[in-house]
């Protein structure tokens, strides 16, 4: 089981480039039920095995699809959100960087009240290892299991995944949520559904400086959740007033820094890793996984008994 | 007035109004904010549309802050900006290209400048173990492991998705142009990209700028193997690790033997 998405969820792909459909065919042949695209005025075409759709309303009505996933470009990406819940779409997975902020505010604000769940924009989108993968992630360093990955950054999440899979742990599902400062789900709708998710056993949360979503979330877990948490936070070397790559990623007025959010995540007992090297030992700190990792998943069985000996 | 020292001891002098951004300022927010400001009779009316005028600049030029201090009651009873400071949303520029023609790429640092004309996100720092990453956060905690080893981080660089031979080699003229940096730390987790292909374009960005500090490897992902093996029989300096923490200690370990044989 899992969060967000299964086996059996629909996805379309709004913005089908070269970009997009690269990542389509990716899905698509991780197993994803990747049922169309829209790119408008291109509506009753099939693209390399994708029918093709003017509007999302078309793309939902013919398909059935439940999520689409957003490669539109920063101009026109805030729009392509909209349209998605405009259209009923349960999950939007916006991939897009680079979008300004005052369209995201709108397109928040106008989400409001309705059904739809967005995760990003400027993330890597969101994966059931062995069941559905929405985004860019590589889906062959994931394995099927009981730990759950929340992040705000894409290649950090890579890195905690491989570290899972090296140890034997597998994943029940990744998100990420993004590197913007206005997103869709933050850390504290992710940790909420995975303590509700009865497949979920442990949870490794990622974040870095700036905002106060690591912070709201250590609070949630001290207050709310009974599965373990590990935790990282990026940027203890990061200069004060400077942007560190993600629009969100900065320290200003004093406030985000990653000594204050590591302080308030271990006093709200998570376990943090001080290096990112150690994001799986510092869940294997908290959490014992009851059948022994190296027999819970045949996909790394070389590589858990020497890791988990180091 | 300094704000921020207003809001550390007194905060209560502070006042909010939330917008709604589909709404927009209103004129009763306004008013709110007058009378709590203390401005009475013709002055209110004043005050709102001076703050409809902000709050219109502020969404019309995407503002990411729009600070006017001080703001002045003049005897003839006007109200006047006498100051005002600006901030903008890099990823709105697109829509005002006046505003961008007003850059001034002087008040920036040259590097940082350079940089962004490449699509590489880059900061300088202070240390001398420079470092070349792909992700903006796999990129931070490359900085921070640098230190958790002993060493200090000479920048920050996200070279993206994209390792490519050309982003390389820009990331690596961009990175050796701090003259402070002594060996060369490149972490890329491979995804999409290929180990042996990223690897192949490492090397010859090393060649082209005849690198000549010592540099350390960490690849991740498909065909790992390798792109080891091609490092290893590249003939340059070039030491291979494995994992995060390994690539950190190798690098730091390798400057500090450099700095020895001097």
């Amino acid at each position: 089981m899992s969060i967000l998405i299964n086996k059996d969820t629909r996805v379309i792909t709004q913005g089908l480039g070269a970009t997009g459909l690269f990542h389509a065919h990716g899905a698509r042949e991780y197993g994803t039920l990747m049922v169309g695209g829209v790119t408008p005025g291109k509506g009753g075409t099939v693209i390399e095995g994708f029918p093709v759709f003017d509007t999302v309303r078309d793309a939902v009505r013919e398909t059935g699809a439940t999520a689409s996933v957003i490669y539109v470009p920063p101009p026109f990406a805030a729009d392509a959100i909209m349209e998605a819940v405009d259209a009923g779409i349960e999950l939007v997975c916006c991939i897009t960087e680079g979008i300004p902020v005052l369209d995201m505010v709108k397109a928040k604000q106008y989400m409001q009240g309705k059904g739809t769940r967005l995760i990003g924009p400027n993330c890597p989108g969101v994966i059931t290892p062995g069941e559905c993968k929405i985004g860019i992630m590589p889906g062959y360093i994931h394995t099927p299991g009981k730990i759950g990955v929340v992040s705000r950054s894409g290649t950090l999440t890579y890195e905690a995944v491989w570290q899972l899979t090296k140890v034997g742990l597998g994943q029940s599902t990744c998100v990420g949520i993004g590197g913007d400062p206005v997103n869709g789900t933050n850390h504290v709708d992710v940790l909420r559904m995975f303590e509700e998710d009865p497949d979920t056993e442990a949870v490794i949360m990622i974040g870095e400086i700036g905002g106060s979503s690591e912070e709201d979330a250590a609070r949630f877990v001290r207050d709310h959740m009974t599965k373990p948490v590990a935790a990282y936070i990026a940027g203890i070397t990061a200069p004060p007033g400077k942007r560190m790559g993600h629009a969100g990623a900065i320290i200003s007025g004093g406030k985000g820094t990653a000594v204050e959010k590591v302080e308030v995540l271990r006093e709200c007992g998570i376990s943090v890793a001080d290096s990112p090297a150690d994001m799986a030992k510092a869940l294997l700190r908290v959490y014992q996984p009851e059948v022994k990792p190296a027999h819970l998943h045949r996909a790394a069985p070389a590589a858990a008994p020497a890791a988990l000996s180091a | 007035m300094d704000i921020e020292e207003v809001a550390a001891r007194t905060p209560e002098k502070i006042f909010r109004q939330a917008v709604d951004p589909l709404v927009g300022l209103t004129a009763f927010q306004c008013r709110n904010l007058a009378f709590d400001l203390g401005l009475t009779g013709r002055l209110t009316a004043k005050a709102v549309s001076l703050l409809q005028g902000l709050y219109a600049t502020f969404t019309g030029c995407d503002c990411s802050l729009l600070e006017i201090n001080p703001l002045v009651v003049t005897a003839q009873g006007e109200l006047l900006a006498l100051d005002a400071k600006f901030g903008f949303d890099d990823n709105a520029v697109f829509r005002h290209p006046r505003l961008a023609d007003m850059r001034d790429y002087d008040e920036e640092d040259p590097n940082e400048v350079e940089a962004s004309q490449h699509d590489l996100s880059y900061v300088s720092l202070s240390g001398n173990i420079g470092c070349l990453v792909n992700g903006a956060g796999l990129a931070m905690a490359t900085m921070d492991i640098i230190k958790h080893s002993g060493g200090e981080p000479a920048n920050f660089l996200d070279v993206g998705g994209g390792a490519t031979i050309e982003r390389v080699t820009e990331a690596f003229k961009l990175i050796l142009s701090d003259r402070n940096v002594q060996g060369i730390l490149v972490n890329i987790f491979g995804g999409i990209m290929k180990c042996d292909v990223i690897a192949t374009g490492v090397i010859e960005a090393a060649r082209q700028v005849s690198l000549k500090v010592p540099l350390v490897v960490r690849l991740e992902g498909t065909n790992v193997e390798k792109g080891k093996q091609l490092l290893a029989q590249s003939g340059l300096d070039v030491v291979a690790a494995d994992g995060m923490a390994d690539a950190a200690e190798k690098i730091v370990r390798a400057v500090a033997a450099a700095k020895g044989r001097e």
